[in-house]
Parts: structure tokens; C-alpha cells; sequence
């Protein structure tokens, strides 16, 4: 999974920690506190003192989620998929009680017994929240490294596929009830979308295709769907892309100039 | 069933359902879980990984209406490893006393006493200025909180009951009504002597000296069936138990086809379907000629839908059933009125009968269903409903109305294998209904 981060512009999340507004920031495939120089010793002295650090609790849980499949699960498929977070980020009040709180409209008392730590990720926005999908997704892209977890995650990797890929299939032909056969194929072999009878659609994409082209944004280019995605540098691209008559498909270059 | 994957079957239907989904629909996949019931019925997937598979849609589906608080209810879900602790057969006692209070009446139906609680069946009605027809709603609790004669909120309030012993306590009332009548229970705890010769009710005195209804109770294992069908005809007969309706049987078709375990072309489907399409108690019953060609036991138990010649009456039963399927019964009592009739039960264990966010559907559950001597057909449904693990009470509300020429009725809490028969006189058949 070396490099799957090119491509991937940087993020930036704002967020309260300490009663000051620190950053998040996203940068070639890891999370940092960009307003913290040592994280260990902040985590440290927030130990010692009792206290929450915002920044540092942020950066554990996406550590501890940096492979959780419940990731692709939980948040959106696509641009129609909107995850309304009906929370946000905030001090928790009390002497040095400044972390992440989940705010609940209308929750029960209840609440902390079932809190989940993944709920605050998916809410950070900024982009942040795409860029753990393509976290997590890069995490299981190669299956030579994950083989037996792997075969015991096949229906959760098929599903995170599934919803996606058709998803966009649908959106590209502009075809909302499209019924898509997905098949999920190993990494190395080829990728199709081949038209079946009474209109349906067989696509045969692997678990990587959301790694290498889904979050990256090109699912569609040029009004073409994108099977494969390959780059050394993060800015020339070679694209196997397939047309809406889905015929064979076809190398695309794409490059970008200046800089 | 070689080769299917269950798991994958309910993750893709929630992936479609997700991606599918309509606006304003409730935060949580309904038809995910009739799949997920199916399927851990045939015994196709463990129900823990099915419950983890709806879990996280009903989280996905929450997240996308901002309705997290529905499904933190699942966190108050029952344990499906409990087990049915002792019942031993409370003392029921009928009483028929109505105590007038100024500006209401209260109407003691009958006494239960156990170690763990005491319980006063009672019915309080105002003095209308103008005299209107009170009606029970079943299956609802039908709370109106418009005020009435029964002081601040409307609401019945606490009195004092007592023993031979000198004791007294307070008791509370729980129930469903309107501004004119409320029909629930008085609880006191802690209990009153369970021998007691009399009991108090606010300052009156009730001797203790009538005999419950004569019954007798057994179990009987269920005829031979396909898992599946008889997971269909289970869905049948209970509705979704949010909004009263059938639930869609479609989702639990299609999983048992995939799996294997249901042939498309298996003539009871037509059958499950059938009934399905005319089981909607909120719709008009179907002509007589569609009802004679359904099986039994629906074709009585539609047939008598919309009746309204119910008796009037309380039976106490104060009848207890062995354990069957790891789950025992206790039936308290019976009332009737001329649309349905209502039987006061206790479970153990509790079987999740409560908000239906809480519950995945994946555990034990009861059908209730019930007949006469008279070849009809009864079906109930849940209720008012409260309880811990170990034992719930609550309501069952069954319809049509009981027919008036019955003389017994047998209830029948049926699960997966075996059901029970709670079988008793019904005391108008002979003069001691109490009104």
C-alpha cells in the first residue's frame, strides 16, 4: 500500500482543544496536530494532569480506526449519500475538560454507555472524513497482506465495494434504479463493466478500484468510468477507462501542467 | 446451503437499502432485520453476526436521518442468553367491587398476590356531565392526558391498599384510557401477604373469597413444519410492532430462497401470501369467499373481524405453565369487551416485548394466539409491556371480539417447537361473569 496517498490533495479540520482552536492536518496519508510539536509529551502531560487533550484524543481514535472496516460501512458512498452528523465538537467543561464531546439533539441520558468512538471521526468534515475512507480502504487493498482477515472480512470489503461502485455506475449513466451486478475480482485481474440482458450492468471491480480511483475522485472522467488508476508522481495518471456504451476499454492520460 | 454467505445477503440488502433509501423513512432498516430473522431462523447465520450486521446499518441509517437516539435504544436490548426463571402461580382473585369516590368510581376486577408484587386489576370512571360510551383501544395505550375528573393531568391517582397483616402500602397505577375511563393495574410494592384474607382499596375493605376460573394447563409440540414456513407464518402473525402493521414478508422470502431453504414455487407461499395480502387489521375484513379459501386458523379468525358482540366480563386465571422452549407464562387475567379481549400475562424471561428500537427481532419470541370451543380463532398482540430480564408483565390484546357463545378458551404463547395451552371456563357461559 505504498504511496496510495498521491493524489490526494491535503485536508485541514479546526477543532477546540485546550480553549484554544488548534488543526488537524492531513498530509501524504497521515493525520498530525499541527499545533502541537511533541505529541507524546502532550500526551504525557495530559495523562499526568488528568486533563484531554482534543488533538491528541482525535489522533488516537484515528489510529484505532485506521483499518476498521465499520469505517466503509458507516460513512458516505458517494456525493447523493450525505451522513448528516447530528453532532459536533466541543468543551466538555470542568477544569482542563476539554475533548471531544458528542452532542446528541434530543439524545437520552443514555448515550455514554453506547458512545463510539468512531462517530466523532466521521463527523470532523474538511474532508477529513474522505480521507479515513481512503485510509481504511488502502489498509485492504492488498490482499497478500491481509489474506486470512481478509477472507474472514469478505462480506464487509464486498459491501463497502458494492455500495460505492454502484452507486456510481448508477449516478454516471444517469440511471437511478440501474441494477448492477457486482462481482469483486482479485487485484491483478482485469476490470470490466459489461452490459447484461434486460439492462443490467456486470461490473467486475477489485477492492482496490476504492483506494485507487473512488477516493481519489475519478470515478468519472471525461464522462468515461474509470476502472483503473495508476500514478508514480500524483500528478501524470494513466487511466483504463470504459464509455456509457460499454465497450472495451481504453487508456486515458491525464496530466497535470505547471506547478 | 452449501456456498451461500448470510452475511453477505444482509450486507448487500443494507448496502441497497442504504443507497436506495427515501427520505423521511425512521433511522433504522426494517426489512434488514425480517432478513436477518429469517435467516437466523433457518439456522443460516449465528444471531450475534446477524445482530452486529444491523447494528451497524441501523447506525449507518441513523447517521444519515440524525436519529442517533433511536439507536441508542438497542443498548437496552435484553440478553438473549437468559434464561426463564421460577413462576410460581400467583393467587388470583376475583372481586367484582366498585368503591365510589366523589367524582369517580373505582372498579376492583380481581386481586393477584405473589411474593414480588401486589396487583389490583382496576377500572376508574368519572361522573360525565352528559353520559358518553367509554371505548377501550387494544393493542394501545391509549393515554389522553386532557384532564377529566380525576384531578391534576388526568391522571388516576395513587391510593393506599392493605392487608390482614397491618400492612400498607402505597400502589400506582399504570394503564390506558381516556377523560372518562382508565382500565390498568394498581400495583403496591412491597407486597401484601400473598394469604391475606382481605385487602384494603383507599379504606375499603374486599374479602378475599372467591375461586378463580377452573382451568387446567399443558404443552404440546408443534406439528411438523419447514423452519422457513413456519418463520413465515410467524411474521404473519405479528405485525410490525411499531406501527401495527403486517410486516413486509418480501425480505424474508427472498433470504430464505437464496438460502436454499424455501423453493419459489412451494404451494404454501401462495398460502403466506394470501394471508398476508388480508391480515391488516386496519383495513376492511375480505368477502366471505377470499376467507374460505385461506387455511386455517386464519379463516376463522378473519371471519369473525369487525364483530362487535364481544361479552362484557373479567375471568380471573391465575394459571402458570410449565417451561417450554426455555420460556414459562403466567396468565393473570382475562377482560372482555364487545371488540376484543385483553389477558394480563407475565413472561419469563423477558423476551425484549418493548420499544421496538430496542430489539433486533433476532431473539425468542411468542405468538399468541387463541381459541374457543367454538372452532374460532383468536390473535394477540402486545400491549402495554414493562419488565427486567428475568420477567416481563404487560398486556396482550387479542381480536376479533370473543365470540359470545363460548363457553372455554384455550390460550396459546406458541414458540419455535412447542407452544402452551392455557385452558380455562369462561364464566358467562355459566352465570359468574363479573360485569
Amino acid at each position: 500500500m505504498s504511496d496510495w496517498w498521491l493524489g490526494l490533495p491535503d485536508a485541514e479540520a479546526r477543532l477546540s482543544c485546550g480553549g484554544e482552536t488548534h488543526r488537524l492536518r492531513w498530509h501524504a496519508g497521515a493525520l498530525l496536530a499541527a499545533d502541537h510539536d511533541e505529541v507524546e509529551r502532550e500526551r504525557t502531560l495530559a495523562a499526568l494532569a488528568g486533563e484531554r487533550c482534543a488533538c491528541v484524543e482525535v489522533l488516537d481514535a484515528w489510529a484505532r480506526h485506521a483499518d476498521d472496516l465499520r469505517v466503509l460501512t458507516l460513512a458516505s458512498r458517494g456525493a447523493t449519500d450525505q451522513v448528516a452528523a447530528p453532532f459536533d465538537r466541543r468543551d466538555s467543561g470542568g477544569a482542563g475538560g476539554q475533548g471531544i464531546t458528542v452532542v446528541v439533539s434530543g439524545a437520552s441520558a443514555g448515550w455514554d454507555e453506547f458512545e463510539d468512538d468512531l462517530i466523532p471521526l466521521l463527523g470532523l468534515g474538511a474532508g477529513l472524513t474522505d480521507r479515513l475512507m481512503a485510509t481504511v480502504a488502502a489498509a485492504w487493498s492488498d490482499p497478500a497482506e491481509r489474506e486470512e482477515e481478509a477472507a474472514a472480512a469478505h462480506a464487509q470489503l464486498m459491501a463497502a465495494l458494492y455500495g460505492r461502485a454502484v452507486l456510481a455506475i448508477r449516478a454516471w449513466l444517469a440511471e437511478p434504479e440501474l441494477e448492477v451486478d457486482l462481482r469483486m475480482v482479485e487485484a491483478d485481474a482485469e476490470s470490466r463493466l459489461t452490459s447484461l440482458d434486460a439492462g443490467r450492468v456486470r461490473a467486475e471491480l477489485p477492492f482496490s478500484w476504492l483506494s485507487e480511483v473512488w477516493s481519489r475522485g475519478l470515478t468519472t472522467v471525461c464522462r468515461r468510468f474509470c476502472l483503473r488508476a495508476q500514478t508514480d508522481d500524483g500528478r501524470r495518471w494513466t487511466l483504463s477507462t470504459v464509455g456509457p456504451d460499454l465497450d472495451n476499454p481504453e487508456l486515458m492520460t491525464l496530466e497535470l501542467a505547471g506547478g | 446451503m452449501s456456498g451461500f454467505d448470510a452475511e453477505l445477503h444482509l450486507r448487500l440488502l443494507g448496502e441497497r437499502m442504504l443507497i436506495g433509501r427515501s427520505e423521511g423513512h425512521y433511522g433504522r432498516l426494517p426489512q434488514l432485520s425480517t432478513a436477518a430473522q429469517a435467516l437466523v431462523g433457518v439456522k443460516a447465520i449465528d444471531p450475534n453476526r446477524a445482530e452486529l450486521v444491523i447494528d451497524d446499518y441501523d447506525l449507518a441509517a441513523a447517521l444519515r436521518t440524525g436519529q442517533l437516539e433511536l439507536y441508542s435504544l438497542r443498548a437496552h436490548r435484553p440478553g438473549r442468553g437468559a434464561h426463564a426463571v421460577p413462576l410460581a402461580a400467583p393467587r388470583i382473585v376475583p372481586c367484582d367491587r366498585v368503591i365510589e369516590k366523589g367524582a369517580y368510581t373505582l372498579h376492583v376486577r380481581y386481586v393477584s398476590l405473589d411474593d414480588n408484587a401486589t396487583t389490583v386489576a382496576a377500572t376508574y370512571r368519572t361522573k360525565p356531565a352528559q353520559p358518553q360510551r367509554p371505548r377501550r383501544r387494544h393493542g394501545v395505550a391509549a393515554i389522553t392526558m386532557s384532564g377529566g375528573g380525576f384531578g391534576a393531568g388526568g391522571w388516576p391517582p395513587q391510593i393506599t391498599v392493605g392487608d390482614d397483616r397491618g400492612t400498607t402500602v402505597a400502589a400506582d397505577f399504570s394503564g390506558g384510557g381516556s377523560d372518562l375511563e382508565w382500565r390498568g393495574h394498581l400495583r403496591a410494592h412491597p407486597p401484601l401477604a400473598k394469604d391475606t384474607a382481605w385487602i384494603e382499596v383507599d379504606g375499603e375493605r374486599i374479602e378475599l373469597d372467591e375461586l378463580p376460573a377452573r382451568g387446567e394447563v399443558f404443552v404440546e409440540r408443534l406439528p411438523d413444519e419447514s423452519p422457513a414456513l413456519r418463520h413465515l407464518w410467524s411474521l404473519v402473525a405479528a405485525p410490525d410492532h411499531f406501527h401495527g402493521r403486517p410486516t413486509d414478508l418480501e425480505p424474508a422470502i427472498e433470504a430464505l430462497m437464496a438460502v436454499g431453504a424455501l423453493a419459489p414455487d412451494d404451494p404454501a407461499l401462495t398460502d403466506v401470501r394470501a394471508v398476508a395480502a388480508v391480515v391488516d387489521p386496519h383495513e376492511h375484513p375480505p368477502g366471505a369467499r377470499r376467507i374460505g379459501r385461506l387455511p386455517e386458523p386464519w379463516r376463522s379468525l378473519l371471519a369473525r373481524r369487525g364483530s362487535t358482540d364481544g361479552p362484557s366480563g373479567t375471568v380471573a386465571i391465575g394459571l402458570v405453565t410449565p417451561v417450554f422452549d426455555g420460556i414459562a407464562v403466567a396468565a393473570l387475567g382475562l377482560e372482555s369487551d364487545e371488540e376484543g379481549f385483553e389477558v394480563e400475562v407475565e413472561v419469563t424471561p423477558d423476551l425484549g416485548m418493548h420499544h421496538p428500537f430496542e430489539d433486533s427481532g433476532l431473539g425468542r419470541t411468542l405468538t399468541w394466539w387463541a381459541r374457543d370451543d367454538r372452532g374460532n380463532h383468536y390473535l394477540g398482540h402486545v400491549g402495554d409491556w414493562g419488565g427486567d430480564e428475568d420477567r416481563g408483565q404487560g398486556d396482550i390484546s387479542f381480536g376479533p371480539a370473543l365470540d359470545p357463545r363460548a363457553r372455554r378458551l384455550e390460550l396459546l404463547p406458541t414458540a419455535e417447537a412447542s407452544r402452551a395451552v392455557i385452558s380455562f371456563e369462561l364464566p358467562w357461559a355459566t352465570g359468574e361473569a363479573s360485569a
